[in-house]
C-alpha cells in the first residue's frame, strides 16, 4: 500500500509543476502587469514604482520569478498580494473558510438528499414519484446556477415584500450583530449561507441522485442480488447490505474530485449572493493582475486534487476487496 | 439456390446497421423528441432573428427620449370603450416616481397604435441568413411608439430583439467550441490511444493538468490573457478558443480508452493478424466503434459549453458590447441591487432561454445515449 | 389439457415433495404478453432427482424461479397454478399463494438454489464465509461466530482445501469451480429439502463439471434432499436424473423415467435432442474418410418459436419432420403412453418400438436445404 501511494505521489509531481507553470505563464502573458495600473496613479512617483518593481521581482525574468515563487511555496510561503499588500495566505484563508461554509453545507445536503432519492428511484423505477424526481433532476441540471440564484433572490424579495419574512440573501452576516455570542453569530452566518448553499446543492443533488439511481438499478439486476434473495434475506438487507455497498463503489472513486470542488465549486453562487468567498477575490485579482494570489490559489487547488485522488484510492481499497495495491 | 437467396434477403431485412437501430430508438425516445422540437424552435428564432424582431439589437435613444427599464408593452384587443378590435398598444409616458426616484411608465389611452404586420424599417436593416439585405420585420408599430414585448434594458434597447440576437451567439458559440474541442480531443486522444508510449504519457498528463484546476478558475485565468477592452469580434474568438482548450480533455480521454479497449477486441486483432494496414484498421474498425461514443459525448458537451459561455458573460468577462449573449443579457439583472429585480422581473427572461437550450440538448444527449445502449433497447 | 389433471403419476418415490400443477408464469412486456410458462405440471418425490430439459427460452428457468417466487415483478407474474410443497417441518403449503414473509422463511432454508454463473452469483465485496454464514444465522438463529464455524464446515464438506483460510477469502480470489462449490455450500448450509440447480455446470470446464456433479450426488446421498435439475445438457441428465421433464415453448412435451426417455423417446423434439448429441461409439462414422459412408450429427432445423407469437397448434410443428396437417390445428394434450411416460404429440403411438413413421415430404425438403 505505502509504496503504491508513494508512487502515486511521484506521478502527481509533474502534474503539479505543469499546472502551476501553465498558470504562472498564462497570468504573465496578459498585457502589462500590476504596476501598469499603479503607474496611472499620479500620487505614485516613478521612484516608488521602480522600488516596487524590485521588491516584487517584476524586473527579473519569468523563470526566475517562478523558481522563487516555487521555493517559497515549498517553505509554506504563498507570496505577497500586490493589491492588498499583505501575505497571500492572510488574504486567502478567510475567503477559503467562507467558501468552505457554503460547500460543506451543500455537500451534506447533496449526499443526504441525493442518495435518498437516488435509492428510492431505483427501488421503484418508473413509478410516478420517480418520474417526478427525474423531471426535477433535468430541471436542476439544466438551470444555470447564477440564473437559479437570481430566481431565488427574486422569490425571497417578493416573499419579504408580501409577508415580511426576512430570509437573509446577501453577504455572510448581518452587520447589526456586533459582539453577539459565538452561537448567535454562527446561527446568523448559517442563515445567510442557507439560500446560496441550497442553490449550490441543487445541481449536485440532481446529478448524484441520477448517478446513484443508475448504479443501483444496474446492481439490482446482478446475479448476486438474486443469490441474496434466494437465501431468504429481506428486502432491506438485500438493498442496503448487498446492493448499496456495490453501487457506492464508483461514488467513492469520484470522491477525489470533491476536494478541489470544495475550493473552486462555489463559483457563480458567491458572485450572485455577494458571498465573500474565493471566487469574487479571484475575479478581483485577475482584474488587477495580482499574480501570486492567482497562482498560489491554483497551486492549492491542484494540491487538493492530488490529495483527494490519493484519499479516494485509499478509500476505494478499503471498500472494494478486489482492489489491492501491491 | 432459391432458398439461399431468400435466406440472405431475410437476413438483410433483420440486420440493420448500428446507426439505423439507434436512429429508430432515438425517434421513439419521448424526451429526445421534445428536445429536438425545442432546439428547432430556438435555432429558427436565432437564424431569423432579424426578421422576427422589430428593432435593431443595438439601437437606443438617449436624452429625453430614453426608455430605460421600460416594462413589456401590453397588447390590447379591447378599446377603452369596450369594443374588440385588432391588436394594438397604447403610447407610453415616462415619469419619475418621486418616492423611489425610478422611472415609471404609464399608458396613455389617448394614443392608440395598432400592431402592424410585415413592417419595413430601414433603420433596422439586417442580412437574412447572413447575406440577403432586408429591412422587413414580422411586426411593429408606427413611430413614435415602440413595442417592447419583453421590456427594455438599462439603455432602453428592446429586450425581445436582444434575446433573439443573443441566441445567435449563445447557440453558435456552443456548437463551434464543441467542434473545435472534439477536433482537438479526437486528434490527441487518437494519438495517445493508437501510438501509446511517450506521446500517450505526455497527452494524458496534460489532460490531468486540465482537470486538476477547477473549470471556472481555468476559464477566468485564460480569459485574463486577453485584454478586456479588445475588439468585440476578437473576444468572441477568444471565448471559443478558451472553451475548446478547456473542453477537449474529456473527449481525448474517452477516445483513448475506447481505442485501447477496441484494440483488444477479437476482430481487430484478427484484422491485424491478417496483415491489414494501420489506416484500414483505424478507419474501418476503430473509428466507427468510437463514433457512437463520440456522438453521445458531443451532445452532452454542447449544453456544458452553453452554460460555460453564459457563465463567463454573466461575470462580465465573456461576450462584450455591442454583442450580446443570453448570459450577458442576464448580467444587467444584477444592476442596481437585489431589490430592483422585483421592479423589473422581465430582465430574467434571457435566463429562461439558457435553461431551455441546455435542457433540450440534455434531452437529445440522453436520447442518443439510450439509443446507442443495447441494454436500453426495446 | 384435460388429461393432465387426472393422470396422477405412479411415482416410484412414495412421498411427494413438490407438486406443480398447471403453473402459468407470464411476462407482461411493452410488446405483449410472453407466456414463458404456460400450464406446466410435474411432481417431485422425496430424495428424487428430476431433470427439466429444454433449449433456452423453453421456460425451464422461469419454472424454477417461479418455485422460488423470484420472478422479477413487474414484468413477470405467476398468473395461475398450484405449487404444493412439503417443508422440513412436515407442513404442506402452496408456494404460489404464500406471503412474501413465509417465502423468505422457505428460501435458503427449505428450498435452495444454485445458479448457472458462479463468477457473478457471489457478492464481490463480502467474503465467502460471510455470505454462507448470512444464511446460517438467518435461518438457524446462530450468532456470527457459530455461523462462521458452520460456514467453514460447509466449505470442508464441499471439498474446498484449507477451509479455515478460504472462509475469509473473497470470491475474486477463487476459480470458477471453487466458486460453484461455495454456491453449493451456501445452498446446502441449512439442509434444504429441495435443491434447485439451474444449469450449475454450464459455465464450467468439462473436468470441473464432472467433479461438481459427483459432489452433488454425494451430498444428495448424505443430506437426502431432492434435486430439481435444470439443464439443456442431455449427458448431464443421463448422469444425474431419475426422471426427466422435457419442456418446449413453455409447456411440458414429454415426461418419464430417464431410461425410458433415452431408450424410447415418444416426442419428436426429444428425439431431435437425442440425435443432436455426438456419441462416442459413432466417432468413426463422423470422421469417415473418402469413399466411406459418412454419418452426420442431426441438428433440429429452425429456431425456438417467438414466445410473443406462438403457432396455434403444436409449438414444435414448424420444426418437426413428422408434422402432419392436424398438428397445426390445436395444442396436443399431454397423454400417458403407459407406465407414467407422458407425451404431448398426437403421433406418439407411431413412435413405439423402432418403427419410425414416415417423414413428411415438405419438412424433409426443408431439412435438406438447411
Amino acid at each position: 500500500m505505502l509504496p503504491f501511494l508513494f508512487r502515486r505521489l511521484l506521478q502527481f509531481i509533474p502534474t503539479f509543476l505543469i499546472s502551476t507553470l501553465v498558470l504562472f505563464f498564462v497570468v504573465q502573458a496578459a498585457p502589462g502587469d500590476f504596476l501598469t495600473q499603479l503607474s496611472q496613479n499620479p500620487r505614485v512617483t516613478p521612484e516608488k514604482l521602480a522600488q516596487l518593481k524590485i521588491n516584487y521581482s517584476l524586473d527579473q525574468s519569468e523563470w526566475v520569478q517562478y523558481i522563487r515563487w516555487l521555493t517559497n511555496l515549498l517553505k509554506g510561503n504563498l507570496g505577497i498580494s500586490f493589491a492588498a499588500n499583505q501575505p497571500v495566505w492572510d488574504l486567502v484563508a478567510p475567503r477559503l473558510w467562507n467558501s468552505l461554509i457554503l460547500v460543506i453545507i451543500s455537500t451534506v445536503l447533496t449526499y443526504a438528499i441525493g442518495l435518498l432519492i437516488g435509492i428510492y428511484g431505483a427501488l421503484r423505477p418508473y413509478s410516478v414519484p420517480d418520474r417526478i424526481i427525474s423531471v426535477l433532476a433535468y430541471f436542476g441540471l439544466g438551470i444555470p446556477s447564477f440564473f437559479f440564484g437570481l430566481l431565488v433572490i427574486y422569490g425571497l424579495v417578493v416573499l419579504k415584500q408580501n409577508t415580511g419574512w426576512d430570509v437573509p440573501i446577501t453577504g455572510k452576516s448581518s452587520g447589526a450583530l456586533q459582539n453577539a455570542g459565538f452561537f448567535r453569530n454562527g446561527w446568523d452566518v448559517f442563515l445567510h449561507a442557507l439560500a446560496p448553499s441550497i442553490v449550490l446543492a441543487l445541481r449536485s443533488i440532481s446529478s448524484e441522485s441520477r448517478f446513484i439511481r443508475g448504479q443501483m438499478l444496474e446492481v439490482m439486476g446482478q446475479d448476486y442480488i438474486r443469490t441474496a434473495r434466494a437465501k431468504g434475506l429481506n428486502d432491506s438487507i438485500v438493498t442496503y447490505k448487498h446492493a448499496f455497498r456495490n453501487a457506492s463503489l464508483p461514488l467513492v472513486a469520484t470522491l477525489g474530485s470533491l476536494l478541489p470542488f470544495l475550493i473552486g465549486g462555489a463559483g457563480f453562487v458567491e458572485v450572485v449572493f455577494a458571498w465573500p468567498g474565493l471566487t469574487p477575490l479571484l475575479l478581483d485579482s485577475l482584474g488587477n493582475q495580482d499574480l501570486y494570489v492567482i497562482v498560489s490559489t491554483a497551486a492549492l487547488t491542484s494540491l487538493l486534487y492530488i490529495i483527494g485522488n490519493i484519499l479516494a484510492d485509499i478509500l476505494l481499497a478499503a471498500v472494494d476487496p478486489r482492489i489491492r495495491y501491491s | 439456390m432459391t432458398t439461399a437467396t431468400s435466406l440472405s434477403q431475410s437476413a438483410a431485412v433483420k440486420s440493420q446497421s448500428l446507426y439505423q437501430v439507434a436512429w429508430k430508438q432515438f425517434r421513439k425516445h419521448p424526451l429526445a423528441r421534445f428536445g429536438v422540437v425545442i432546439l428547432a424552435v430556438l435555432y429558427l428564432l436565432a437564424i431569423f432573428a432579424g426578421f422576427l424582431s422589430p428593432y435593431s439589437p443595438t439601437s437606443y435613444e438617449s436624452d429625453s427620449n430614453r426608455v430605460s427599464w421600460a416594462p413589456p408593452s401590453s397588447i390590447h384587443i379591447r378599446t377603452a370603450d369596450g369594443r374588440y378590435t385588432a391588436p394594438f398598444i397604447y403610447g407610453v409616458k415616462r415619469e419619475v416616481d418621486l418616492t423611489t426616484f425610478r422611472d415609471k411608465y404609464t399608458e396613455d389611452t389617448a394614443q392608440v397604435y395598432p400592431l402592424r404586420w410585415f413592417v419595413s424599417r430601414p433603420q433596422a436593416s439586417y442580412k437574412l441568413l447572413g447575406f440577403i439585405p432586408m429591412n422587413a420585420h414580422l411586426f411593429g408599430v408606427d413611430d413614435p411608439a415602440r413595442i417592447y414585448l419583453w421590456g427594455t434594458d438599462n439603455l432602453g434597447r428592446d429586450q425581445f430583439t436582444r434575446v433573439l440576437y443573443g441566441g445567435q451567439i449563445s447557440l453558435s458559440i456552443g456548437l463551434v467550441a464543441t467542434f473545435f474541442s472534439v477536433l482537438l480531443g479526437v486528434i490527441f486522444g487518437g494519438i495517445a490511444g493508437y501510438y501509446q508510449g511517450w506521446a500517450d504519457a505526455l497527452i494524458m498528463r496534460i489532460v490531468e493538468v486540465l482537470s486538476a484546476i477547477p473549470e471556472l478558475f481555468l476559464l477566468i485565468t485564460l480569459r485574463a490573457i486577453f485584454p478586456v477592452d479588445a475588439n468585440p469580434i476578437l473576444v468572441l474568438y477568444f471565448i471559443i478558443g478558451i472553451l475548446s482548450v478547456v473542453g477537449w480533455g474529456g473527449i481525448a480521454r474517452t477516445v483513448r480508452s475506447q481505442l485501447l479497449s477496441i484494440r483488444e477486441l477479437d476482430y481487430v486483432q484478427a484484422a491485424q493478424a491478417m496483415g491489414a494496414y494501420d489506416s484500414r484498421i483505424i478507419g474501418r474498425h476503430m473509428l466507427p466503434n468510437t463514433l457512437s461514443y463520440l456522438i453521445v459525448s458531443v451532445s452532452l458537451i454542447i449544453p456544458g459549453f452553453i452554460l460555460a459561455e453564459s457563465g463567463l458573460s454573466f461575470l462580465g468577462i465573456g461576450v462584450v458590447e455591442p454583442y450580446a449573449s443570453w448570459g450577458s443579457l442576464i448580467k444587467v439583472a444584477q444592476d442596481g441591487g437585489f431589490e430592483s429585480i422585483t421592479g423589473r422581473p422581465w430582465v430574467l427572461i434571457p435566463g429562461v432561454f439558457i435553461f431551455l437550450a441546455v435542457l433540450a440538448w440534455q434531452f437529445v444527449g440522453d436520447g442518443l445515449r439510450d439509443a446507442f445502449d443495447p441494454r436500453k433497447r426495446q | 389439457m384435460t388429461l393432465t389433471k387426472d393422470s396422477a403419476l405412479p411415482n416410484r418415490h412414495a412421498e411427494t415433495l413438490l407438486s406443480v400443477t398447471n403453473l402459468k408464469t407470464y411476462f407482461f412486456t411493452d410488446d405483449g404478453v410472453v407466456k414463458s410458462v404456460d400450464g406446466v405440471t410435474f411432481h417431485l418425490g422425496k430424495g428424487e432427482t428430476l431433470a427439466v430439459v429444454g433449449e433456452s427460452g423453453s421456460g425451464k428457468s422461469v419454472t424454477s424461479l417461479s418455485a422460488m417466487r423470484l420472478i422479477p415483478t413487474p414484468p413477470g407474474k405467476i398468473v395461475e397454478g398450484e405449487m404444493l410443497f412439503t417443508g422440513k417441518d412436515g407442513k404442506t403449503g402452496d408456494l404460489a399463494k404464500m406471503s412474501e414473509a413465509q417465502m423468505r422463511k422457505i428460501r435458503g432454508n427449505d428450498i435452495s438454489m444454485i445458479f448457472q454463473e458462479p463468477m457473478t452469483s457471489l457478492n464481490p465485496v463480502y467474503t465467502v464465509g460471510d455470505q454462507i454464514a448470512e444464511a446460517v444465522s438467518l435461518h438457524q438463529g446462530k450468532n456470527r461466530k457459530e455461523a462462521m464455524l458452520a460456514a467453514t464446515e460447509m466449505l470442508r464438506l464441499v471439498g474446498i482445501p484449507a477451509p479455515e483460510k478460504r472462509v475469509h477469502e473473497y470470491p475474486h480470489q477463487m476459480s470458477g469451480g471453487m466458486r460453484q462449490r461455495v454456491m453449493i455450500a451456501m445452498a446446502l448450509s441449512c439442509n434444504p429439502a429441495l435443491l434447485i440447480a439451474d444449469e450449475p455446470t454450464t459455465a464450467l470446464d468439462v473436468t470441473i463439471q464432472a467433479q461438481i456433479l459427483d459432489l452433488m450426488r454425494k451430498l444428495q446421498k448424505e443430506i437426502g434432499m431432492s434435486i430439481l435439475f435444470i439443464t439443456h445438457n442431455l449427458g448431464v441428465v443421463a448422469e444425474m436424473a431419475d426422471r426427466v421433464v422435457v419442456m418446449y415453448g413453455g409447456r411440458v412435451v414429454e415426461e418419464g423415467d430417464v431410461v425410458e426417455i433415452f431408450q424410447a423417446p415418444r416426442h419428436p423434439y426429444t428425439m431431435g435432442l437425442l440425435n443432436s448429441i455426438p456419441r462416442v461409439d459413432h466417432a468413426a462414422e463422423y470422421h469417415a474418410g473418402p469413399g466411406q459412408k459418412k454419418e452426420r450429427l442431426e441438428a433440429i432445423p429452425g429456431n425456438v418459436p417467438n414466445p410473443l407469437n406462438l403457432p396455434p397448434g403444436c409449438p414444435f410443428e414448424p420444426r418437426c419432420k413428422y408434422a402432419i396437417p392436424e398438428c397445426s390445428k390445436a395444442v396436443p394434450a399431454l397423454e400417458d403412453t403407459g407406465g407414467g411416460h407422458m407425451s404431448r404429440c398426437i403421433r406418439w403411438k407411431e413412435f413405439e418400438n423402432e418403427a419410425r413413421p414416415a417423414v413428411s415430404q415438405s419438412q424433409n425438403a426443408m431439412g435438406e436445404a438447411l
